[in-house]
């Protein structure tokens, strides 16, 4: 049975009189530790698809399944227990919190989990092993985003969802995230999901999920993913 | 302003709602606060104003020490801007109501008053004129008939009456008989009356305990004809139109004062001259009358006088009758005596005689024997036989002759004896009729002599009676001839309604409010003013990328800050108008309910003073204006392009704390986290310190005036006073009253007592201030400082009463400015309660602690020198029981000893308090609800900042995981220190501003408490927490609502 599993998902909100479908009958799964990267243009539903995926928003229908867990039957309660310790988040804008070393930014989530990492061995993992004692406004993007990820891998989750990761970032330090995360994916055998409009990042990943209009148009697997190093867009 | 800039302001106050709101009610708290409070002390005045003018309250009051006659009132009426003259009666008495004592003022009630119409709350009319202070009848009827009466509705009494209660009269300041008609009232009606503003404050008096305690009018004719009119009251011609107490209506009754000052010298000589002549006319009439009783008195005794001495003639006489008549029977007894010897001397002769016949006789017998014999002898010679026998019968012849001379010797002898004593008895018989004559003369006369005597003596006691009256009666006439000669001229006393403590009390409690109007919406103006400034900075950095649009379409930097500047000038605008209007309609109304409690003056729904509202908009909206001004100010120097630019979020920066390492380490991160956001938003940090500090300042303002004036009867009856009753009599009160009350002192119920000289005193200040005191002089200074705690206040030390100390009370000594060491001043009070002219001095040596009305303490050596006479001690002060049925019984036995003037117990004063405090009371209300309010709008604007400011961190740590409680704390946790910590300064600032109230708002005859219970300190953080709490949970929702797809967005 896959790790991750959409089955039949629909997302309609209402506005007002008229009801929009942002998601229509989904369907898709992903294999435990792998690197998986959904494509689409904006407004193709990648959102909603990260919202329901990070236990953010319930499905309207459909069955949405993550290591064998039915998330779309849950309430707010276990939605709130699925994100501590289920998911590790990485947003675009990094969101870290500006009052908070980056050391204290990754312990701000360990301390919730029931398995934390080491903060500190997380940071040096990520590279940042000497800036641990600098506040968010203190490092560059590249920085703040790798004590994101630091902070959601500290956690210690069983996936990795990264909201385009590298969307704030210049073109080497993307490059250099997204290697990072391919690098993490590798090492530690975490199923990382990024999602990104960059068709370019389908390259690096063992599964392409396209999306297009709310639905999922293609699903490739990749046999032979490249390196991060070698993606240029 | 119909631009498209003008919908976009529209429509940007419709999608921030709770922070134009949060603007608004920040204002509409400061200037509603402010106008309102403001205002309250020219309503209370201008109401005070219409129910004076409504109900015709005297300018100006006349009272001679004589009394007036209706000739001073037609003078009065002649005066130029005199409008009405009302002469009046009134008298001071103690009464009995419902079995308790009270001193009470009686007053005449005009025959007008049954006819007035009450028109409303604020006026009575009436046809008469000249019906002055008239009455507003609360309950009840006016009095119809004599023995009638209405007494004051607000006076709160010990123990309620109702109408038809009776009214016993004990005693007056002067004979009560020949004042008032009868002794004994029923109650058939209750009033009020602008002449007795303050049912707390009715003036003072010689009787009682010194204070009027209840008024009470009674029909005119119920004073007695004789008795002139004590008082006149008088209205002055154009001060009705007048402010009350304005320069305006104090300058129009000036000059009436001195017109009635130039007067008055006039009238008091006419009174004099008047009073003379009366009294002259009735002396000499009575002169007269005595003149003529004693003629007659007089020529009575004349009469007897001459009676008795015709008896004394006449008794004279018959004792020279009688003296004469004893002297005839004084011979006639030495007659008849001598005549008795003569006879009995010639009878003796005889008898005599007729012995030697007889012995004559004897010798011839013998003869005749010796012859016999010698015849019988036979052997005789017959011769000598017949000489013998011739000489035998010779013999025998001159023997017969002999025997029968003998006798008709004795034959006479016994006759002529017969006739004398027959001639002796008669004239003894005659002797003793005269004998038996001249006794009952005798006795007669000494029966009339005894006569004589008594009818002396009674002339005597009569003679000496009629001397010693006339004597009294001569002595009475130069006596009341001397004081006729001694009535001195008469004083006119002349005051106007400065002079009326009631009056005078509720424009110095206007004032006060006045005062506090002045401190306190100081707090909400802070608080609204940096209220402001943290929204509308937070507004400005919302709008940064609009603003730099507008910037870069053009728009001038003043168009610009006028959208701010609009959007807080509505928002103030719409506060200031709701706030001004609803609290110029409630504080003052609210206020003047609290002060209704005291005060007869009437509420009303209060005006809106417009000057004082545009003010108080004016402060409020300037306030936020600037606030805004300066939040735009910064923001609009930056370029467009910087402004297009996401502000750089503000660095996190290390803090002092940190410094602190262990301690720092030993904090979670929320703490951290926490520590490091207060310090980092300086603003909002300033303005929740002092919203909050000012939140628990009110409530500890509230509860500790509460505290303060709990004080005033939990101190002085819990701590210091520990008598409960004090017992006066008379200063002549007899030795058998003495014990008498000595051995009720002595029964079971009392369980302490002792006596004390206790006496009403007016303190004069050294600005001629007058003060009543009571002067008490304890007989045995031991003994009554078991009953009455003397200490000093601050330190707790105990005070010693010696022969030579003079121990006064802490807020006299504040009011006198004294010290120990320095010298005070006592003087005596006349009837009206006014200081008379002769001085005392006392030399301070100690000032104790005291909460309610003003004593001096004075041993016994001190008030000698002071007085020049020894303490009389007239009073008891005593412990008894409590229990009710003990009291009554205790009552009606002290009562009931002659002599006894009154009983009073500690209740009545308790009660009176009791009722202040009620007023209070509704004071700390509005403060808890101010209190409340403000807490309610820092923290919710606070927290709404906050939250909108950090929607994208606590978007991100919902994503993360952290449970909806574990946001709440994160954002909370800031709320709670800031919380703790205003409400901790404002403990120290409720401290301060308690402090200022109460000296503020502290009355006369009082000392407010000055500490503030260590459970008000605990009620006001937790009232304080409580709000917070209320706040928190309120926004809780708001933090819930925040969407997790915040944390996707990027910054502005």
């Amino acid at each position: 049975m896959a790790f991750v599993e959409f089955r039949d998902v629909s997302k309609v909100y209402r506005m007002g009189e008229v009801e929009v479908a942002a998601v229509r009958s989904m369907s898709f799964s992903i294999e435990q530790g792998e690197l998986v990267v959904v494509v689409g243009p904006s407004g193709a539903g990648k959102t909603t698809l990260l919202n329901m995926l990070g236990g953010m928003d319930t499905a309207t229908s459909g069955t949405i399944l993550l290591d064998g867990q039915d998330i779309s039957r849950y309430d707010a309660k276990q939605l709130t227990a699925y994100r501590r310790y289920d998911i590790g988040f990485v947003f675009q804008f990094y969101n870290l919190v500006q009052n908070l070393t980056a050391r204290e930014n990754v312990e701000l989530a360990s301390q919730i989990c029931r398995d934390p990492l080491d903060a500190d061995e997380v940071l040096r993992a990520v590279g940042l092993g000497r800036r641990a004692q600098n506040f968010p406004g203190q490092l560059s993007g590249g920085e703040q985003q790798r004590v994101a990820i630091a902070r959601a891998l500290a956690k210690n989750p069983k996936l990795l969802l990264c909201d385009e990761p590298t969307g704030a970032l210049d073109y080497v330090t993307g490059k250099a995230i997204l290697g990072l995360l391919q690098e993490t994916c590798r090492s530690t055998g975490k199923t990382v999901v990024i999602i990104t409009h960059n068709a370019a990042f389908t390259a690096i990943a063992d599964r392409v999920i396209h999306v297009r209009e709310g639905s999922v148009s293609a699903v490739e697997v990749n046999p032979s993913p490249a390196s991060a190093d070698a993606v240029e867009w | 302003m119909a631009s498209t800039f003008a919908k976009e302001t529209m429509r940007s106050i419709r999608g921030s709602l709770g922070r134009f709101v949060a603007i608004a009610a920040i204002v509409a708290l400061g200037c509603g606060f402010y106008a309102g409070l403001r205002m309250t002390a020219p309503d209370m005045a201008r109401f005070a104003d219409e129910y004076y003018d409504g109900t015709a309250l005297m300018d100006i009051r006349v009272v001679s020490t004589l009394g007036l006659t209706d000739a001073d009132l037609e003078a009065l009426r002649g005066l130029d801007e005199v409008e009405a003259v009302m002469g009046a009666y009134e008298t001071d008495v103690m009464a009995t109501i419902d079995d308790e004592q009270y001193a009470v003022r009686v007053h005449s009630l005009p025959a007008s008053a049954a006819a007035s119409v009450q028109a409303d709350a604020m006026s009575v009319e009436s046809d008469d004129g000249s019906y002055l202070n008239r009455l507003v009848l609360t309950e009840g009827r006016w009095p119809e008939q004599p023995g009638e009466c209405v007494i004051s509705a607000d006076r709160v009494m010990a123990t309620p009456t109702a109408v038809g209660d009776q009214v016993e009269i004990d005693y007056g300041a002067s004979d009560v008989d020949e004042v008032l008609e009868t002794r004994r009232y029923t109650i058939v009606g209750y009033a009020t009356t602008p002449y007795y503003a303050s049912s707390t404050q009715m003036g003072s008096t010689s009787l009682g305990s010194g204070v009027v305690e209840q008024f009470m009018y009674v029909p005119e004719d119920d004073f007695a004809e004789s008795y002139p009119y004590t008082e006149a009251f008088v209205t002055v011609s154009g001060a009705r139109d007048e402010m009350a107490g304005s320069s305006d209506y104090q300058a129009r009754v000036d000059a009436v004062l001195k017109e009635i000052a130039g007067l008055a010298p006039e009238r008091e000589r006419a009174r004099l001259a008047q009073l003379r002549a009366d009294a002259q006319a009735e002396l000499d009439r009575e002169r007269e009358r005595y003149e003529a009783e004693r003629a007659d008195a007089e020529a009575q005794l004349g009469d007897a006088r001459a009676s008795l001495d015709a008896a004394a003639a006449a008794i004279r006489s018959s004792e020279a009758e009688l003296a004469l008549g004893q002297a005839d029977y004084g011979s006639g007894v030495a007659e008849l005596a001598a005549q008795r010897r003569a006879a009995e001397e010639g009878f003796a002769a005889a008898e005599a005689e007729l012995a030697a016949r007889q012995q004559q006789l004897d010798g011839v017998e013998q003869q005749i024997a010796q012859v016999e014999q010698a015849l019988a002898d036979p052997s005789l010679p017959a011769d000598e036989r017949a000489k013998l026998e011739a000489q035998l019968a010779e013999l025998q012849k001159g023997a017969a002759a002999l025997a029968q001379g003998i006798a008709a010797g004795r034959q006479q002898l016994a006759d002529r004896r017969a006739a004398a004593e027959a001639g002796f008895a008669e004239a003894q018989q005659k002797l003793d009729s005269a004998q038996a004559q001249l006794a009952s003369g005798r006795s007669q006369l000494a029966s009339g002599r005894a006569g004589y005597e008594r009818g002396l003596a009674e002339y005597e006691q009569g003679r000496a009676e009629a001397d010693e009256r006339f004597a009294d009666a001569e002595a009475q006439l130069a006596d009341a001839q001397r004081q006729i000669d001694a009535i001195e001229l008469p004083e006119w006393l002349v005051m106007d309604r400065t002079k009326n403590h009631g009056l005078v009390s509720f424009e110095s409690d206007a004032e006060r409010v006045d005062h506090i109007a002045q401190v306190f919406p100081f707090i909400f103006f802070l608080v609204a003013a940096l209220v402001a400034l943290t929204t509308m900075t937070r507004m400005v950095e919302e709008e940064r990328g609009l603003i730099g649009t507008f910037k870069a379409l053009g728009y001038s930097r003043a168009r610009i800050t006028s959208k701010y500047l609009v959007y807080a000038a509505l928002a103030s605008v719409a506060g200031a108008a709701v706030g001004i209007v609803v609290m110029a309609l409630v504080l003052p109304y609210v206020i003047m309910e609290a002060y209704a409690i005291i005060y007869s003056v009437p509420k009303s729904v209060p005006p809106i003073d417009v000057p004082l509202a545009l003010l108080a908009a004016g402060l409020g909206i300037g306030v936020t204006l600037g606030a805004t001004w300066f939040a735009c100010a910064a923001t609009l120097r930056e370029s467009p392009a910087e402004l297009m630019r996401p502000r750089a979020p503000k660095e996190g920066k290390r803090i002092l704390l940190e410094r602190a390492r262990p301690l720092w380490r030993r904090l979670s991160f929320s703490w951290k986290v926490t520590f490091r956001n207060l310090f980092r938003y300086k603003k909002r940090l300033v303005m929740t310190l002092i919203g909050i500090a000012g939140c628990t300042a009110l409530l500890l303002t509230g509860l500790g005036l509460q505290d303060s004036i709990n004080d005033i009867i939990d101190k002085q009856y819990g701590r210091l006073v520990h008598y409960n009753v004090v017992v006066t009599t008379e200063d002549d009160m007899g030795q058998e009253g003495r014990e008498a009350l000595g051995e009720v002192m002595g029964g079971d119920v009392v369980s302490e007592y002792t006596e004390a000289q206790q006496e009403s005193m007016m303190a004069l200040a050294p600005d001629g201030r007058e003060t009543a005191v009571s002067l008490v002089v304890p007989q045995d200074p031991t003994a009554f400082q078991s009953l009455w705690t003397m200490q000093e206040r601050q330190t707790g030390h105990e005070l010693e009463l010696g022969p030579d100390s003079a121990i006064i009370t802490e807020k006299l000594a504040s009011t006198l400015d004294a010290q120990v060491g320095s010298t005070v001043e006592l003087a005596v009070p006349d009837d009206m309660g006014n200081a008379t002219a002769e001085r005392y001095e006392l030399r301070v040596t100690g000032i104790m602690e005291n909460y309610v009305q003003h004593y001096v303490f004075l041993g016994a050596g001190a008030y000698e020198r002071a007085f020049g006479k020894p303490p009389a001690y007239t009073a008891t002060y005593a412990l008894m029981d409590a229990d009710p049925g003990a009291r009554a019984a205790f009552s009606d036995e002290v009562r009931a000893i002659d002599g006894v003037k009154t009983v009073a117990y500690n209740d009545e004063v308790i009660d009176s308090y009791r009722t202040m405090l009620r007023s209070v009371n509704m004071i700390v209300v509005v403060l808890v609800v101010a209190a409340a309010a403000l807490a309610f709008i820092v923290l919710y604007n606070l927290t709404n900042i906050n939250i909108t400011e950090r929607q994208r961190e606590i978007a991100t740590l919902k994503v993360l995981g952290f449970t909806p409680r574990e946001v709440d704390l994160y954002i909370y946790r800031e709320t709670i220190l800031l919380s703790v910590m205003g409400a901790l300064a404002g403990l120290a600032l409720g401290v301060a501003l308690e402090g200022f109230v109460i000296v503020t708002a502290e009355v006369d005859q009082v000392m407010f408490g000055r500490d503030i219970h260590v459970w008000s300190f605990v009620a006001a953080f937790v009232l304080t927490m409580a709000f917070t709490v209320f706040v928190m949970l309120v926004m809780r929702r708001k933090l819930a609502r925040i969407d997790m797809v915040e944390s996707l967005k990027s910054n502005e």
